[in-house]
Parts: C-alpha cells; sequence; structure tokens
C-alpha cells in the first residue's frame, strides 16, 4: 500500500494566559490508501487535534508550531484558502462525535447533501438530488425519500450518523476522518456504523482514521493503530500485533483498564491521569504515571524505535520489560 | 400513548447489585425514576423493606428519600453551577440530619475523603472540576445520608475510559464497605459485567431476560439478550464472535403491536410468538420471556 498522508514532525500549541498547551508534540504519523488507521488515547491525548490540523481547522489560540502534512504528495501547508477548500469535505471528509450538533437544523437533510454535491461536485440540483437518495440508500436509511424532507431533529442519534457518513462519502473522498463515530449510539446501532465504514472503506478505497478511546473499536476494524498520550505518539503497530504485543506500558495500562464483556477481569486503572501540557517537563510525558520509570525518562523523551516489523515505541524501558505484562 | 414501562417486576437484595440495561428508549431510565418517585407510576407496587412506596405523598415519602438515593448520568447538569462542592454536599444532611454545624462539616470532609476528592476542592464550584471529580461529587452528595439503597443511572457513561475504572472500582468499594445495594442502569455491558451480580435486559419497556450476571453472559437465552451481546465490540482480535443479530431498528414504543415485542426483528420468531410470552423462570433464578427458551436452552 502507497501512502497517502504524511504527518511529519507536527505540533501544535495553544496559547492561554499561563502558558502555551503543547496538545500536539512532534508527531509522525503515515496514513496508507485504502487502511484504517485507529488513533486512540484518553481524552486530551491530542487525537481530535491532529485531525483537525490535517484539515488546516486550528483557529487561534491555537497555532501549528512546526511540521507538514503531505496529503497525496503536495503539502497541505502551502495551499491556499481557496485550493483547502476544495480538499476538504471533498479529498477529506470528516465524520464527527456528535452528528446532531454537526448537522445543520434548520436545512432538511436531503437538502444538506444535495448543497454539497452542488457546491464540491458541481452537480445541478436534479443530479444532486438523484445522488442523493443513492448515498441514503448506500448508508441504509430506510425510506430514503421520505428521510431526506426531515430534519435533524426528526432523526434517530444513529440515523444522523449515517446522514453524516453519507454526507462525508457524497463526493467520494481519498481519507475519512471519523472522530469517536459510534460514541453515544447504542451497541447495536454502533456495530452497524461501524459495519457500515468498513464496507464502505473496502468498496471505494477510502482511507480512514478513526479516532476513538475504545478499544473494542479498534479491534473491531483498525488494520493499524497509533496510540496516543498527552499530545505524543508512543506507540504504533499493526492491529493484531498491538494486541498481542503491546509494548509501551501506556498500552498495556489502557489494555488493563477496561472492563470486559468476553473474560473476567481485576480492573487496573491508568495510575495517575494526563500531565498538564503547559509548559510540561522535559522528558517522557508518561513519566509520572509510569511503573518502569527511570532518571533518563525524566529528562530526555524517548525517540520512536522500532520493536518489530512495522512496530514503533517511545520508551527507554521496553526492551527490558519486554515480557512483562 | 407510550407505555414507557410495561408490567416490569423486579427486587434488589440487601448488598446486591442488579444490573439494568438496554439501549435507548427502552425504559430504564424511567424505572429509575418511578424507584426514586421523580416520577409517578402509573400503576403497580414499589416496596422498601416491606412498605408500599408508589403511592406515599410527599411528605411520607420524606424518611424513604433519605434511604433510597439516585446518582444521574449527566455529572455536569446534575450540579448546581451556583453552589461550592461543601454546600452541595452539605445540602443533604441538612435537609435529612439532625448535626450540627460543626458535625456536618466534619461529615462533609468525611465523605469527600471517602470517594478520593481532596479536601481543598471543598470551595470549588462545579465549572472548576473535571467530569470524574463531578460524578464524585455525585456519588459523595448520594451517599451523605447513609442510604441502603442507590439507583446509578449510567454514571460511569459521561466518563472518559481512565476515569471510568476508578469510578467502578469507587462504586464496588463503597457497595462493599456501607452494605449498599444497588440498581446499577448502563447500556455499557461490560461495565455491568463487572458490577452487577444479577442482570435485568429491557426491550421496549418490558424485561426480556432476568439472570444471574454470569450464566447471561455465558449464554443468553433471549434472542435480545444474545444480540445485544453479539454487538458489543471485544478487545480482542482473535475472540470468537457470534454474529447474530436482529433485523432493523426499535420501533416506536407508541402503540406496540400484539405479540412478542421482538416480533418482526428476531430472525427466530415462529408462529407462537403473535401471543405476548410471559416472563418465565426457565431454570432456577431464570426468568425469559422468549417462547422459545427452552429450544433454546439446548
Amino acid at each position: 500500500m502507497t501512502e497517502l498522508l504524511n504527518i511529519s514532525d507536527l505540533t501544535v500549541h495553544f496559547q492561554i494566559n499561563q502558558g502555551a498547551i503543547e496538545a500536539v508534540d512532534h508527531i509522525n504519523l503515515t496514513i496508507r490508501r485504502g487502511e484504517v488507521l485507529g488513533l486512540v488515547g484518553e481524552s486530551g491525548s491530542g487525537k481530535s487535534v491532529t485531525s483537525f490540523a490535517i484539515l488546516r481547522l486550528i483557529r487561534p489560540p491555537g497555532r501549528v508550531v512546526s511540521g507538514n502534512v503531505q496529503f497525496d504528495g503536495v503539502d497541505l501547508g502551502s495551499l491556499t484558502e481557496e485550493e483547502m477548500r476544495r480538499i476538504r469535505g471533498a479529498k477529506i471528509a470528516m465524520v464527527s462525535q456528535s452528528p446532531r450538533t454537526a448537522l445543520n437544523p434548520v436545512l432538511t437533510v436531503g437538502k444538506q447533501i444535495s448543497r454539497l454535491l452542488m457546491l464540491h461536485a458541481g452537480l445541478s440540483a436534479r443530479e444532486a438530488e438523484k445522488r442523493m437518495l443513492e448515498m441514503l440508500r448506500l448508508v441504509r436509511i430506510p425510506a430514503p425519500e421520505k428521510r431526506a424532507n426531515q430534519y435533524p431533529h426528526q432523526l434517530s442519534g444513529g440515523m444522523c450518523q449515517r446522514v453524516m457518513i453519507a454526507m462525508a462519502l457524497a463526493t467520494s473522498p481519498e481519507l475519512l476522518l471519523a472522530d469517536e463515530p459510534t460514541t453515544g449510539l447504542d451497541v447495536s446501532i454502533a456495530a452497524k456504523i461501524l459495519d457500515l465504514l468498513r464496507e464502505l472503506s473496502a468498496r471505494t478505497g477510502a482511507a480512514i482514521m478513526l479516532v476513538t478511546h475504545d478499544l473494542g473499536v479498534v479491534a473491531e476494524i483498525c488494520d493499524r493503530v497509533a496510540v496516543m498520550h498527552a499530545g505524543q505518539v508512543v506507540e504504533c503497530a499493526p492491529m493484531r500485533e498491538l494486541f498481542h504485543n503491546p509494548a509501551h506500558p501506556y498500552t498495556k495500562a489502557l489494555v488493563r483498564s477496561i472492563p470486559r464483556v468476553d473474560r473476567d477481569v481485576v480492573l487496573e486503572p491508568i495510575p495517575g491521569s494526563v500531565p498538564s501540557l503547559v509548559n510540561p517537563p522535559p522528558g517522557c510525558r508518561y513519566a509520572g504515571r509510569c511503573e518502569w520509570v527511570s532518571d533518563r525518562c525524566r529528562v530526555s523523551r524517548p525517540p520512536l524505535v522500532e520493536a518489530a516489523p512495522g512496530h514503533v515505541v517511545a520508551c527507554y524501558g521496553f526492551e527490558e520489560h519486554r515480557d512483562a505484562n | 400513548m407510550v407505555r414507557a414501562v410495561d408490567s416490569v417486576s423486579f427486587d434488589v437484595a440487601p448488598g446486591e447489585t442488579l444490573g439494568l440495561v438496554g439501549e435507548s428508549g427502552c425504559g430504564k431510565s424511567t424505572v429509575a425514576r418511578c424507584l426514586v418517585r421523580l416520577l409517578d407510576p402509573t400503576g403497580g407496587s414499589i416496596r422498601y423493606a416491606g412498605k408500599e412506596i408508589a403511592t406515599l405523598d410527599p411528605h411520607a415519602l420524606k424518611p424513604f428519600r433519605r434511604d433510597i438515593q439516585m446518582v444521574f448520568q449527566d455529572p455536569t447538569a446534575s450540579l448546581n453551577p451556583r453552589l461550592s462542592v461543601r454546600s452541595m454536599v452539605e445540602e443533604a444532611l441538612m435537609l435529612h440530619t439532625k448535626y450540627a454545624p460543626k458535625e456536618r462539616r466534619a461529615r462533609v470532609e468525611e465523605l469527600m475523603h471517602e470517594v478520593g476528592l481532596g479536601r481543598d476542592l471543598l470551595d470549588r464550584y462545579p465549572h472548576e472540576l473535571s467530569g470524574g471529580q463531578r460524578q464524585r461529587v455525585n456519588i459523595a452528595r448520594a451517599i451523605a445520608t447513609n442510604p441502603r439503597f442507590v439507583v446509578l443511572d449510567e454514571p460511569t457513561s459521561a466518563l472518559d475510559v481512565s476515569l471510568r475504572s476508578r469510578a467502578i472500582l469507587l462504586l464496588e468499594n463503597l457497595r462493599e464497605h456501607h452494605g449498599l445495594s444497588y440498581l446499577f442502569i448502563s447500556h455499557d455491558l461490560a461495565t455491568v459485567k463487572y458490577l452487577a451480580s444479577r442482570v435485568a435486559v429491557m426491550y421496549l419497556g418490558s424485561i426480556v431476560e432476568l439472570s444471574d450476571t454470569r450464566d447471561l453472559f455465558a449464554k443468553p437465552l433471549h434472542p435480545y439478550t444474545r444480540a445485544l451481546l453479539a454487538a458489543v465490540p471485544v478487545p480482542d482480535p482473535d475472540a470468537k464472535r457470534d454474529d447474530f443479530a436482529l433485523a432493523g431498528e426499535i420501533p416506536s414504543p407508541i402503540d406496540v403491536a400484539p405479540g412478542c415485542r421482538l416480533r418482526g426483528r428476531c430472525p427466530l420468531a415462529k408462529p407462537v410468538c403473535a401471543e405476548r410470552p410471559p416472563l418465565k423462570e426457565v431454570a432456577p433464578g431464570r426468568f425469559v420471556a422468549c417462547h422459545l427458551a427452552s429450544e433454546l436452552d439446548a
């Protein structure tokens, strides 16, 4: 698979009175064509900021301090605002966590999709409407002719999320940024949304970056996973490899901290909390929570090194604790 | 007419956690609101320690309000933004106890310690707290009056992964320490499995299965329970998955059709399902509302 998106050395700060919140700190990530990349971590780990940065939607007090994002060989930072606008929604689309607030409450859902098609695909009103109905059918909205004339408040959360996905896919994007697309939905609806995303990505060849804190969702549909903690990517591996051989202590702690339906577990919450990202100390940002911490971790930041083919980890102690669970 | 909750019966033993699961609109929160009398049930009876409370007037209900408490899903909306943590926790004590101001203050500090909040947070306001801290304040309020029974309506849903596991352990700890009984309402089946000793599954206003937690998760008998469990994503890429699924989506609760509520969605439905199946005991302590339960057990 070839590279579709390449994020290198991306750093995003938010300026507040007390200093700069270092929300995303020198991250490198690659998304290949057609793959589903999971981006996991707790709230405040920088997952959503990363997706906004890809779309160049960081607004003051936020600021991209360093790094660049290459999409399909083009440096997105070098584009004019007008050129970027043509990429957003057309080549890179986004599905957000709260579909109801992301949809326009005073437009019928059919109109919202048609408008997008007229704007980005240059279709006539009539063609756009036809294609809009096709899209609603594609995401399996029952009675699409009727639903198209309804407003977001008349649809359930799962329906709204399907409309969002229909909108996101209407222009056949090459990359879909899905930010917690199933959070807040009932389990059976969430399962259907995941099936739909997987199927649509296989059919259209679109790559998906799936932001989630749910490791179950990761195991369900991701090909590769990047784990973020406090604005940094601490581990990145093929999905199976990550579950079978997690190397970073944070990844291991994350797995142990969740109750599960498939087995009996002893819950172990992750120690401490995500550190303050305002002027964080040098060194590993997980050091204050880590059971393996050594003096070195507190003074210098561990680089991402290869733990296995295609599996990178940022930890000084992982070799020594390779067999520990 | 919406029958939000229709002929639901269950009991909770002292010291027990009963899990109540089901999807949005199934009536679980309505059940919770009836139990704490935030809603008056249209019919039926609610007995607490042998006494009927479904029909008590507000005055007669007051001593029960001390014994039966509730923690709501949204930790922010359930706190008063204009009161400090101290005044909110103290409020419950002023209403329900005869403590002198000094004793009250001591009790508030003790409660803060119990839920794992530092004393330094006492003079903060809700907006100065994180989501996890807010939910702890709600829990402190709920246990302030030494209740016997606490209704927990999705208390962990709004919390992030790491905070969720801590909240789960806190609730478990408090239950053991104080001999509390919980009705734990959630759509998060993994958390229910961890906390509850028995589980009731609701669909469209009725309980379709009620069972010991272990048995329910090992072998769900009702087709709805089975589909619900099959839909939970499991953090294990090698897990063997049941691909059992229901057709369509939850129908409107307005004027539910006669017969089994799952009819029309259930792949196993037979002609007999045109009659509404009663909740029957199919094994000791195991209740299922399905005509086909005996066949499913095989």
